[in-house]
């Protein structure tokens, strides 16, 4: 349980960059733990142990969106008005597709390395570098729609 | 020194993981080489943009885990079909107003003899083809008369005749135990995305001839430029008669196989956008095709002016003085969205293939948002004594009468009125009563049972003013939630149970109408 809480922020980011509210974040982190706590038996380094955490997390969060297609329900998102920037910013994030979009947040909203990312998304290096790149230059044409 | 080799070190440039000499060639380049310096800049900016918001995210909210809580409570939703798409079918709007026979005879005839129009006018041009396919049985004429394939829709018009007698047949569904699916389609037709098989959705149409009924089936595009396609009816039922119990029900094997050839449409990618009071309404493609004229759009769904949530957004086209509606031919379909973030979608309007025009002018007609996505996110909770009706519940400004509960040998039934003060903005709310029995959790949602039909001064009219195609409003007054109680239904409450359900509201739906207008060009 603390290794989770000390780690908190970036779990917390990672699931906000899928789903964005905090009902949703909450249910995906509780549900990560659970899956964490049955498979942890299969993890073979435990040195590894965070970036598989993350990729479980991954799957949680893809779990909750697909679901959110499968209902054509979105899950409701309370927005306050100082939660108009938080929520702007997302729109702006959740712009960019989504396998772009997820090295994009590991590695700039996290704080991943590239390294720690190719293990994660369990990708070639390369790959990780060239879906940045692409992700950059997608949110980067959004933001000159945007101030033009 | 090659660019495509600098911008492939540039990201490790800019975390400042390069070795010495790599960083050295990278700089240099940077100074002399424009076009790589100003791919440097962008992505700098874009990378430090990132940084510089990552702390508008509020991680700071409590986070209630519990690794011993291992169970997740299950949800079951009653959900009313029409929050998932709207299809514009006329059988629904005529449904849902509870109109006599007689309203409904003049809108029919009126509607009918628009589509059958439209689609002669293709035939006569050549778009489709005429057909003369036909089997008999039980008495019952079943004829193929034509076929318009395109890359939208395959859409065949069907002649179903009583023989012996004066009835108007249509496929019989059924329900509960006794539901079929009466009609159905084979062949070199595609799969329908959602429901993963062959889909026949039907509108019918009428005729003068009291022994016809006219069929048009509506099929997804076909799989090949020319291809067989078959159908099958296997039970009808007479359409008109008021008495329930006395409908006349036929059963039996009515098979047709014909040929068809798919047409190709024309595409136009579009880039224009829209204001609709702070939500931008950007329109992406438009499709010509013989059924229907297809319009691709997106918007971001917050306004963020008015923090409000856009759920639909209709529109017509203008060419040459006339004004191209909903489709006729096909199922007239525009996209829903009860969400967050970008929506896609598209709406199926009248046809202007023969047309084929260069230059038309799409004007945003209606838009319609709700104060909240409309999920059980966030709904708000009332406690009612529903032995203390009616009760009135205030929300969002208006008043909510629950007014009756009434128990019935297998059901219980709500019935909720809406807000009646004559300035009242909102046309709908919507609403459900929730039940937590420990391991699940059923919501029932109300279902609409009695609404008004007005125009932009808030009076009330009828049926016409949608043929006319006048501004109105749907408004509901009063709604019903109906909770099984029978142990016999798949899903229940116990009676003894219905009085600890927890009344939610979700949130209110409102309507506008914009007539804002753009000329787009299709070249």
């Amino acid at each position: 349980m603390y290794w989770i809480l000390e780690r908190k922020d970036k779990f917390y980011k990672i699931a906000w960059s899928y789903v964005y509210n905090h009902e949703d974040i909450e249910d995906i982190l509780q549900n990560t733990m659970i899956k964490a706590y049955e498979k942890v038996n299969t993890l073979k380094n435990i040195r590894f142990f965070e970036t598989w955490f993350i990729s479980i997390l991954i799957n949680e969060c893809r779990q909750i969106l697909r679901n959110r297609e499968k209902e054509l329900l979105q899950k409701d998102i309370e927005i306050y008005d100082y939660h108009i920037d938080e929520y702007n910013f997302f729109q702006e994030i959740y712009s960019i597709d989504e396998i772009f979009r997820e090295a994009v947040v590991l590695k700039y909203i996290v704080g991943y390395s590239q390294e720690e990312i190719s293990k994660i998304l369990d990708i070639p290096i390369g790959t990780v570098k060239s879906r940045i790149y692409r992700g950059l230059k997608e949110l980067r044409i959004l933001l000159e729609e945007v101030q033009t | 020194m090659n660019c495509n080799w600098i911008k492939e070190k540039l990201l490790d440039y800019i975390d400042g993981i390069l070795n010495e000499d790599e960083e050295i060639l990278v700089k240099e380049h940077l100074g002399q080489c424009e076009e790589c310096n100003r791919e440097y800049k962008e992505l700098k900016s874009t990378i430090d943009y990132v940084l510089n918001n990552t702390n508008r995210i509020d991680t700071t909210r409590e986070i209630n885990l519990n690794h011993n809580k291992t169970k997740v409570k299950k949800i079951r939703r009653f959900t009313r079909t029409g929050l998932i798409a709207i299809v514009l079918s006329l059988f629904l709007v005529v449904t849902s107003y509870g109109t006599e026979i007689f309203d409904f005879m003049k809108f029919w005839k009126k509607s009918s003899e628009i589509t059958e129009t439209a689609w002669e006018k293709l035939i006569e041009s050549g778009v489709g083809d005429r057909l003369d396919v036909s089997v008999i049985n039980n008495d019952v004429k079943v004829t193929a008369e034509g076929i318009i394939a395109d890359e939208l829709n395959t859409v065949i018009l069907l002649r179903i005749e009583d023989l012996k007698g004066n009835i108007r047949y249509t496929p019989f569904y059924g329900s509960g135990e006794d539901e079929i699916n009466p009609i159905t389609i084979d062949g070199d037709i595609g799969i329908h995305p959602i429901f993963k098989e062959h889909i026949a959705n039907s509108i019918r149409l009428y005729t003068e001839e009291e022994n016809t009924l006219r069929l048009m089936l509506v099929a997804e595009p076909m799989t090949k430029d020319n291809g067989n396609i078959k159908i099958s009816i296997t039970r009808l039922i007479d359409m008109l008669n008021k008495d329930k119990e006395a409908r006349v029900i036929k059963e039996g094997n009515w098979d047709i196989e014909i040929s068809a050839r798919k047409i190709k449409s024309k595409q136009f990618i579009i880039d224009e956008v829209i204001d609709l009071e702070g939500n931008e309404l950007r329109i992406k493609k438009i499709t010509l095709a013989p059924t229907e004229t297809n319009v691709e759009y997106e918007f971001e769904t917050y306004n963020s002016e008015k923090k409000y949530f856009l759920n639909l957004v209709s529109f017509v086209i203008e060419y040459e003085g006339k004004t191209y509606r909903m489709s006729t031919i096909g199922i007239p379909y525009n996209s829903y969205h009860n969400g967050y973030g970008t929506a896609k979608g598209s709406i199926s309007l009248e046809t202007l293939y023969l047309e084929d025009p260069i230059e038309i002018e799409l004007i945003v007609e209606e838009y319609r948002y709700a104060n909240k996505i409309l999920t059980s996110k966030g709904d708000k909770r009332y406690n009612i004594d529903f032995n203390n009706l009616p009760q009135v519940i205030d929300y969002n400004n208006s008043q909510i009468t629950i007014e009756d509960i009434i128990y019935y040998e297998d059901s219980v039934e709500i019935i909720i009125k809406e807000d009646d003060s004559i300035d009242r903005k909102y046309t709908e709310t919507d609403m459900h009563i929730t039940y937590d029995d420990g391991e699940v959790i059923t919501s029932i949602y109300a279902a609409n049972i009695e609404s008004e039909l007005r125009d932009d001064k808030g009076n009330v009219v009828d049926l016409d003013a949608i043929l006319n195609n006048e501004k109105t409003y749907n408004y509901i007054i009063r709604k019903k939630i109906r909770i099984n109680t029978s142990k016999e239904e798949d899903f229940y409450i116990p009676k003894e149970m219905i009085e600890k359900g927890v009344f939610y509201i979700q949130g209110q739906r409102y309507t506008e109408f914009p007539n804002k207008k753009i000329t787009i060009k299709l070249e």
